[in-house]
């Protein structure tokens, strides 16, 4: 066998061949895209013409920024008082279950903050130039992680960290190194790239063990902002018009693991997907009226105005008026979207998958 | 007039969004990741534009930094952002894949590319799903031209054994390894090894 005829085998175990993924119908979504990154940032990096400091600086303010922007950060409320910070109950909740480490080297802080729940979580540190990532999970997924890494990297070594026995792999033709270790009821990661090996011991040896208040005012601006997710639920449903029984305390006890555009994708997604199963039941029914109520119900989200709001930040609006004009359509929208695939679409569960 | 950092950028995602896109929906499990690989990527190739290569040679660079962006989503690691939002939201919405258009001979394949070492298979599948030179490869993974090379023939030998070892035998002429099983060229017509 030829190598041409290997790599044509090869070739067939593509779940995509590159004529399909070119025939996607996917061009605006892409050129959102490339206007979305365009803005995040106007300082571009030149590490060859800046002075270290400067280029710090830079590095700092351009991941800051993305942060800001892009991470679905925790909402938490902080009161000062003369004693010292107050912190939110949820945020105390976080703060007294997660593992509270933090890199103690001079120069690193924490840039980024999602995920962020008793349970799992996820942290960004950087001096600037290297960035490192913690996350945490539950203790049960530890081995599977574990095993996850293993395959993808070189033998596993071992690593002291925050005096704790932790396997420590580096992937393979590269200097990137993430360590596992079990921390009571978690799992806990941390990962970077580094120049190699000892830099990475070195910083991984100044993560430390901090107290709740230590823990939280590292955070970054973004993650410690006020939020009452019940009144802001409230605000957004506010002309929004809701089938028979949709539960909304369920949408005002979720998660406070939402920043504002999330919330509002989260509660008119919820509003979309009972609209779009009712209307799919009927037509299944032939029931004419609940489908006609559901159409005239999604046909009112153009001037729901926490889509507006939405649209100026991202595309979340766009799918799901869509989803509107696939239903005007009879199930599918000119774009050749179809609203039978409406859950993963606008990130609600499907009943029964 | 010298090309500005957005002009730059902006060519370099013109010519290459959509086979990064291809590169991720080829690399991780749920397609909707996908988006966000192209996004982070991009993200990545903005902040860094002055490092980004001109021309072609942007492609397999911006592969390299897919790849470190994937990797450091694997398992639900991935970082929700909203940049993208749409580009994940249609993926999402896209007609599964039809397992049925796999060509037996890919079946075989996937479970000989499973049984060589995580760098082997990823060598072959950029070699075949990327269309990508050794020389290109090289830059991927960010190793000298001449491993890259010598890596290639190693993990064509490996796989050549490890179809032995699972009783291959081509059902057809070879020349029909395209997943529609349709005579379709490979992925991608590639320029001869350099």
């Amino acid at each position: 066998m030829s190598d041409r005829d290997l790599d044509r085998l090869v070739a067939a175990t593509a779940a995509f061949d590159d004529d399909r993924v070119a025939a996607l119908p996917l061009a605006d979504a892409e050129a959102e895209l490339c206007e979305e990154i365009m803005v995040t940032t106007h300082e571009v990096l030149r590490p060859a013409q800046l002075p270290r400091r400067r280029l710090a600086r830079r590095w700092t303010a351009a991941i800051a920024a993305a942060a800001a922007l892009v991470t679905a950060v925790v909402a938490v409320q902080s009161v000062a008082s003369q004693r010292g910070p107050a912190w939110a109950a949820e945020v105390l909740e976080v703060a007294e279950a997660a593992p509270r480490l933090l890199v103690t080297a001079p120069g690193w802080d924490v840039v980024r903050a999602d995920e962020f729940t008793p349970e799992v979580g996820e942290m960004t540190f950087s001096d600037g130039t290297r960035e490192l990532d913690l996350h945490w999970r539950p203790a049960d997924q530890h081995s599977g992680y574990v095993d996850d890494r293993a395959h993808s990297s070189g033998p596993p070594g071992a690593v002291e960290i925050d005096g704790r026995e932790a396997v420590l792999f580096r992937y393979s033709d590269d200097s990137f190194f993430t360590a596992l270790w079990l921390d009571g009821g978690h799992s806990v990661e941390l990962r970077g790239g580094f120049a190699d090996e000892a830099a990475y011991r070195d910083l991984a040896a100044t993560l430390q063990r901090v107290g709740v208040d230590e823990w939280l005012s590292a955070m970054p601006e973004s993650v410690v902002r006020p939020f009452d997710r019940a009144a802001v639920v409230e605000e957004m449903l506010a002309g929004v018009p809701l089938p028979a029984g949709f539960d909304v305390d369920a949408l005002r006890s979720g998660s406070a693991v939402r920043d504002r555009y999330q919330l509002g994708a989260q509660v008119t997604g919820a509003v979309a997907c009972a609209w779009i199963e009712q209307w799919i039941a009927a037509a299944a029914a032939g029931d004419g009226d609940a489908a006609a109520e559901a159409l005239a119900a999604m046909e009112t989200s153009t001037g729901w105005a926490i889509l507006l709001e939405m649209a100026e930040e991202g595309g979340y609006p766009d799918v799901l008026w869509e989803h509107a004009a696939a239903m005007r359509a009879g199930g599918v929208a000119p774009t050749g979207l179809d609203v039978a695939n409406y859950g993963p679409a606008l990130g609600c569960a499907v009943e029964g998958s | 007039m010298e090309p500005t950092d957005a002009d730059r950028f902006r060519q370099a995602f013109d010519a290459n969004a959509r086979d990064v896109l291809g590169y991720a929906l080829r690399r991780v499990e749920v397609a909707a990741d996908a988006a966000d690989v192209v996004a982070e990527t991009f993200l990545v190739a903005w902040r860094r534009v002055q490092d980004m290569p001109a021309g072609t040679e942007a492609r397999p660079w911006l592969f390299g930094v897919a790849r470190g962006v994937l990797r450091n989503q694997r398992r639900g690691d991935r970082r929700r952002h909203r940049l993208g939002r749409k580009l994940r939201s249609r993926i999402a919405a896209l007609p599964a894949a039809d397992p049925g258009d796999a060509v037996a001979d890919g079946e075989v394949a996937r479970r000989a590319l499973e049984r060589l070492a995580p760098d082997d298979a990823e060598v072959l599948r950029l070699t075949a799903w990327e269309g990508l030179t050794p020389a290109e490869v090289a830059v991927v993974l960010g190793v000298p031209a001449a491993t890259a090379r010598s890596r290639l023939a190693r993990a064509r030998r490996r796989l050549r054994a490890e179809l032995e070892a699972l009783g291959w035998q081509p059902a057809r002429p070879a020349g029909t390894g395209h997943v529609r099983g349709d005579g379709h060229p490979p992925v991608r017509d590639r320029e001869e090894e350099r």
